[in-house]
Order: C-alpha cells, then structure tokens, then sequence
C-alpha cells in the first residue's frame, strides 16, 4: 500500500503548491509589509494558548478557544481540497479495495496541515505530560480541535451548527470544562444525527434571484469572509480593552483587511459573470449582470464597514475606506492579478495619511 | 445570408482566421472542416458572443450592433450556469428575449422530466437538447448549431431533423456526420473554400 500513500503524498503537495502560487503575490505582500510582525503572530498564537492553559477568567479563556477554533476551521477548509485530493477523489476507489487506508492517509496530511493543533502538542509536550492534567481544558480543547478537523472534512454541515452552537455558549457555559464538554458533546451528536436538508425558497429566476442561486450553491465564499471578519472585529475588541489609545490605528486596519476580502469576491462570483460571459451575452445582459455583481459586492463591503464602524466607533476618516473600495472593485474586476498591490497601495496611502495628517 | 468579411481572431498568439471572407448564402447549410479549425468559433463571433476580432459580419447585407437578437446559438462552447435547472436556464431565455415556454418541443424531445434537473447534473445528451431547445425556442431569423447531433439518441435526432426541415430561418450547423441533414435539404459548404 506503499504506493497509495506515496500518492496521496504527492497529490498533496502538488495541490498546496498550486494553492500557494494562487497565493503567491498576497504571500509576498503580506511578507514585505508584515515580515517583522511574523515572530510576534507565532508568539501571538502561543500566547492565545497560553491563555487557556492559564485565564483570568473562564469567559476569556471560552472566547479563546472559539476563536482557535474558528480560525483553524478558516484555514482549513483552504486547504481541505488538497488533504482530501478532492478533485480525484473518485479515482482512488480505483487503487483501493476498502477505505482503511483513504482514511489514515486523510488523517496523517489533516494533522501534518493542522498548524494550530501542532502548536497546541508543541504546548502540552513544553508543559510536560505529567503535568498535563493540571490544566485538563488544554487537553479537551485538543480534543476538540482534532474532532471539528475531522468534522469539517467529512461532516461540513455538522461543523457550522457546531460553530453557531460554540459561539452561542461563550454566554451561556459557566466554565470552559463545560464549554469544552458541550462543544464535544455537540460535535459528538452532529456525527449521530442524520443528514438533513433545508427546504429553502425557490424564487423564480431573474437577475437579482441568481445571485441568491449563487449563495446557496457556494455559501462558504460568504461564510468565511464573515468568520475572517468576526475574527479581525474579535481582536479589534480586545485592543478595544487593551490599548484604547491605539485603537484608531487598529480599526483603520481592521477596515482595510475587511475590505480586501470583501472585494475580492469578486474573484469568486466571476466565475459566474466573466466565466459565463457567452452565456449572458446570448441572453444581453451581460452588462446589467455586472452592474448587478457590483452592487452586491460594494453592498457587502458596505455591511462590513458599517458593523467595525459602529463596534468599535470609527472616526470620520474611516470614510476613506469606504470611499475607496470601488477602485479596489474595479482592480479586481479589470486586472485581479493586480489586486495584491492596489491593495498594499491603498493601505499605505491611507496609513500614511492617518499617521501625518490625522 | 450571413457574410463574414477580413476577420482576423487570434487566441493569444495562434490565428484562428487571419483576413477570412466567406458568405453563407444557402437557407439549410451544414459548415465542414476538420477538428480545431475555428468551427466553433466563428459560431460565436456570428452570435454576437465574442467580440475579440477585426472584420464585419453582415445580415442580408446590414451590420448588426446586437447581434444576439437576430442570431441564436446553440453551442458546447457556451458554459451555462451548473447550478440553475434546466428550467430556471430556459425561464432566463424566455424573459430576456420576451418568448413564449417551448412546451411543444420539450415534449417533443421528452425533456419535461429533466427540467427540474441541474444543468450540471444533466447528461451530455439532456445538455445537448437543453442547448437546442434555449436556441430553437427564440425563433430568431438566424439559428446556428454546433454539433446538433452530437450526444443526441435516435428519437431525439429525428424529432430535430422534423422540426429544422420545417423551420423557416436559415440554419447553419457544424456536423461531422451530415447525411441525415444532407437528406433533409441541407447543402454542405467548407469552412475554408
């Protein structure tokens, strides 16, 4: 069975590289602009751990381990296509008579991809394993950790109750041993019950209707641009009690980043306007189309906006970001492979006009 | 007739038709050439759904700004939204170019019970006859279709040479295997004379 693993071995690598080359001009950028800040986010995520192993208070340490746990599911699910080799998937039926080893090879490429985990073992193995059940929460949030990984693998529907479910208990649960209990417990009964499906609504179809066709065939294009923006409003919350006289600073970025993901949706939902542009020029709307693309995109920049804006009290200035998103609209729509630098251009304009004029 | 006068396409650095000039005069005509030639291609240029070319197409010697309404295509290379249904794919069409539901060819094609299927989920023949019956539905003055035959079974081919040898527009297909068109009156021309 050497072979299959070898495979799959390959199969994965060869999808990550791909996955990085899409991602090379955001992973320089991100780079050149951030690279004296990487060992700080390194220790920022031991730190976060740090915290559940030792808190002040067991809201924090609940809001702690949800946010872990939805910024492993984010990264994840980028990189679930290449763990599962989704796209020939099919293929290794071809190779295998059962699924024994379809499984272990999923859950050895899961773990060897599952960042988060490993700095969560580095943790346990630094505290030592005797003294491990001093701080019993590390080892069920590890727990947890490994079962929503395998969850949003196999049981993606059952992952999203059990985030809605985990955010919901922050406010509910009176300890993080009983969040922790709960969250697995939640988990443990998604895998139980069977799969349902939602009767949604079928309106009829016009130009406006399509684009709630879209949604519902492709939610995650949404979902994880809200999980990415309640996590960036999450951490400007908490500089919010911190260092209030920073604050500023921070939300100024929070916007910007926000907007960068919410503009680039237009890589995703162009799949369906540029992508099928033959389609919709047979029909002669290709042009209303668009139009209507862009609304719902500045829409949602919009939404974003508004709800930092509102959270965390945005000054006058935060206009600025607002005001500039349809350039960074039109960059993604006229030249994506440009999106990185019109952004990082953006960034630094506004920055720097913050800093000397503001 | 259709006349295509000095197009020039080109796909990156490969022309596909470098000052081509050719006139499509026949009522029921059926374009042949090899695999990879432009077929297709110049399908869409005559729909109206490429405009990356130099050069003219003429409709009974006028030009046409929007040369959708007057053409219809019904082409593989045409990539139709996979998650509508059928349906939903055909309501688009109904309301965007104010025709009626094509009832009578659906049921002629036995298509009725594959309206409510995605169009991803279609097989390559029900996607065939999805793309014929969005063409044939319009009633435009101009039809063309690429490789009509292609995945179709025999019922559903004999109901489409019926309904073309009837259909007043010009037609103009692709087809590798013309003798049932041949038989019905069309008149095959080369791509490149």
């Amino acid at each position: 069975m050497l072979h299959y693993y070898q495979y799959r071995y390959r199969a994965c690598r060869n999808a990550l590289a791909v996955l990085m080359k899409q991602l090379q001009q955001f992973s320089l950028m991100f780079l050149t602009l951030f690279f004296i800040f990487i060992p700080q986010l390194i220790i920022g995520v031991f730190y976060g751990l740090g915290k559940l192993v030792s808190f002040e208070s067991h809201n924090l340490a609940m809001k702690v381990a949800f946010g872990f746990l939805l910024l492993q599911s984010l990264l994840l699910q980028a990189v679930k296509p290449a763990i599962m080799d989704s796209t020939y998937r099919a293929f290794h039926a071809t190779l295998l008579r059962g699924r024994l080893h379809q499984y272990t090879a999923d859950w050895v490429l899961l773990l060897a991809c599952h960042v988060l985990l490993i700095a969560a073992l580095i943790l346990a193995q630094s505290i030592g394993i005797d003294n491990l059940w001093q701080a019993p929460q590390l080892s069920g949030f590890m727990l947890a950790q490994w079962l929503f990984a395998l969850t949003l693998l196999y049981r993606p529907q059952t992952l999203l109750s059990s985030l809605l479910i985990a955010f919901v208990a922050i406010w509910l649960a009176p300890s993080i041993y009983i969040y922790l209990v709960v969250i697995i417990l939640c988990l443990a009964l998604g895998w139980l019950r069977p799969e349902f499906r939602v009767g949604m609504p079928q309106p009829q179809i016009n130009l406006i209707s399509f684009w709630y066709y879209v949604i519902k065939t492709t939610p995650w294009m949404l979902l994880w641009r809200s999980g990415a923006s309640l996590l960036t409003l999450w951490a400007g919350l908490i500089i919010a009690e911190e260092r209030p006289d920073l604050l500023h600073y921070y939300t100024l970025a929070i916007l910007l980043v926000n907007q960068l993901w919410w503009s680039s949706l237009y890589l995703d939902t162009n799949k369906q306007v540029a992508g099928r542009r033959s389609f919709w020029r047979s029909l002669g709307v290709y042009s209303r189309l668009v139009n209507s693309q862009s609304l719902l995109i500045y829409g949602l920049c919009f939404a974003s906006w508004l709800g930092v804006v509102v959270l965390l009290d945005g000054e006058l200035f935060s206009l600025a970001v607002i005001l500039s998103s349809p350039l960074l609209m039109w960059t993604v729509q006229s030249h994506p492979q440009r999106l990185a630098v019109v952004w990082a251009g953006l960034s630094v304009t506004l920055m720097m006009l913050k800093v000397l004029f503001i | 007739m259709i006349e295509v006068k000095h197009l020039t396409k080109v796909y990156l650095h490969d022309p596909i038709f470098s000052d081509y000039s050719a006139t499509f005069a026949e009522q029921k005509l059926c374009i042949e050439a090899p695999n990879g030639l432009g077929k297709s291609t110049l399908f869409r240029i005559i729909a109206g759904l490429d405009d990356a070319f130099h050069g003219d197409v003429l409709f009974d010697g006028r030009l046409q700004n929007v040369a959708q309404q007057v053409v219809a295509l019904a082409s593989d290379s045409i990539p139709y939204p996979e998650f509508l249904t059928a349906r939903q794919l055909l309501q688009l069409t109904a309301k965007s170019w104010s025709c009626s539901w094509p009832e009578l060819i659906i049921n002629q094609l036995a298509f009725e019970s594959f309206l409510d299927t995605r169009y991803g989920a279609l097989s390559s023949g029900n996607q065939k006859k999805c793309q014929l019956i969005n063409a044939m539905m319009r009633n435009t003055p101009y039809l063309l279709l690429d490789e009509p035959s292609a995945a179709l079974d025999h019922a559903s081919l004999e109901v489409l040479l019926a309904w073309l040898k009837q259909h007043p527009a010009q037609v103009i297909i692709s087809c590798h295997e013309p003798q049932a068109f041949i038989d019905i009156g069309f008149v095959t021309q080369p791509l490149f004379e």
